[in-house]
């Protein structure tokens, strides 16, 4: 009997050594991770352009990683005031994100609201709102856009 | 008994041989009656009723080049019409035209396909060609009245668009035509005038009363706080809310016409569905394909 006890404990033990690796100490990566629709390379290099750069580059560090993730629309509020800044203008594309701004701050956003893109945020493009009828792009509630 | 034995064992290379060889010459003869024009055509007939179109194309068009075969024609412009290519579709089903059997109902597959195509101008302007199947004209006739709510050209009157439709289908066709006719859209200018003059109020008027009710506020509070600190005489703080009320006015403003223009698109998406789904429903006003599978 006390052999048996004995050998079901060393047993317990040897298997026990295998599950040590995962209380380890392991290297934790501390460097922050740029986002791919966050990279400020651009081939627009006029001053313009420079400076909208900047400022995205400067939010996305100092409050969009701080912060996370949190724009529910896709593209982020951030990058959909520069892309409506270089696809209309200054002005227009100020007044597209401050709409864009008064939607996301709308808090009685229903499911079906806004289209659904693959990455599970609604789907906003910028072409919708500038003001050329043809151009706006109605798409199904029940079909996820890539 | 030994030496029987030997002449047994020396009989082995030959008896192989032989079988070797005769093997050969059936198996040629087997490959021969494989590859035979009806064994060709059989093949292609049931890789045609298994949906193989391609490969189906493939064993009809050898077989063709061999002897004419309507029927075969007529299953190669098919399998072309089910992979959806249209255009080969068409140019399979031309060389139908002429033939004793299946003339018409290539010419109505043709058409069919033609309008598959998408072109419906073009759909319209080949009623008038020589080879217009006058069999089925009734039917393309309902389909050319049809096709008049797929594009943005000009309606012609209800009376000559209905005149083909069958009783059961004149009042669908009526509130389809009456949409076209003029369409529900509602004004961006209207829109953009309304929030002007109440903020929200245009996003309201484009069904979108959430965002409304929160430009309303957004707009209104800043206003507020603006002059809540003009009143008080702490200008920085008074022009900074000014700012702020400003941006979200002109944004409403703004966004009331873009989500009327959005709403527009909403409508006309939910008219081109439902103009699809009723012409799938009755299958294109056209009698349905020749079956070809037995």
């Amino acid at each position: 009997m006390n052999i048996i006890v004995i050998i079901i404990l060393s047993t317990g033990i040897i298997f026990a050594q295998t599950d040590w690796e995962k209380w380890d100490k392991t290297d934790i990566n501390y460097e922050i991770q740029v986002r791919k629709d966050q990279s400020s390379s651009d081939d627009n290099s006029s001053v313009g352009s420079v400076i909208l750069r900047g400022l995205q580059d400067s939010y996305s560090f100092l409050i969009s990683d701080v912060d996370g993730d949190n724009c529910p629309f896709y593209p982020s509020c951030s990058n959909f005031y520069i892309e409506s800044i270089q696809e209309t203008n200054i002005f227009q594309g100020t007044l597209m994100f401050a709409d864009r701004f008064t939607r996301d701050s709308n808090l009685y956003k229903g499911k079906t609201h806004y289209p659904h893109h693959s990455s599970g945020k609604y789907f906003d493009p910028t072409y919708n709102y500038y003001l050329k009828q043809n151009e706006v792009h109605f798409y199904s509630r029940v079909k996820i856009v890539e | 008994m030994r030496k029987n034995k030997i002449s047994f064992i020396n009989l082995y290379p030959l008896t192989f041989l032989s079988l070797f060889l005769t093997n050969f010459a059936f198996g040629q003869m087997i490959r021969d009656d494989l590859l035979s024009l009806d064994n060709r055509e059989d093949f292609g007939n049931y890789l045609f009723c298994q949906k193989d179109y391609l490969r189906a194309i493939d064993e009809f068009n050898f077989v063709l080049r061999e002897k004419w075969n309507d029927t075969l024609q007529y299953k190669v412009g098919s399998s072309y019409f089910y992979m959806e290519k249209y255009s080969d579709a068409m140019n399979s089903y031309e060389k139908l035209f002429s033939s004793r059997l299946n003339s018409e109902e290539a010419k109505l597959e043709y058409y069919r396909s033609l309008f598959f195509i998408g072109d419906y101008g073009k759909f319209r302007e080949r009623f008038v060609a020589v080879y217009f199947p006058k069999s089925y004209e009734t039917e393309l006739n309902r389909l050319k009245a049809y096709s008049y709510f797929m594009d943005d050209s000009e309606l012609p009157t209800e009376t000559e668009l209905i005149a083909n439709f069958e009783t059961h289908d004149i009042k669908r066709i009526t509130q389809f035509y009456n949409w076209k006719k003029d369409p529900p859209y509602k004004s961006p200018t209207k829109a953009a005038i309304m929030s002007a003059i109440i903020p929200g109020l245009g996003k309201v008027y484009a069904d979108e009363i959430g965002d409304g009710i929160t430009s309303f506020l957004l707009t209104g509070l800043f206003i507020y706080l603006a002059v809540d600190k003009f009143q008080s005489d702490q200008n920085t703080g008074a022009w900074l809310f000014t700012a702020l009320a400003a941006f979200f006015y002109g944004g409403n403003i703004y966004g009331s016409a873009a989500a009327v223009q959005n709403y527009n698109a909403s409508i006309k998406f939910s008219f081109d569905s439902d103009v699809s789904f009723y012409l799938n429903k009755r299958n294109h006003f056209l009698p349905k394909p020749k079956y070809l599978c037995k």
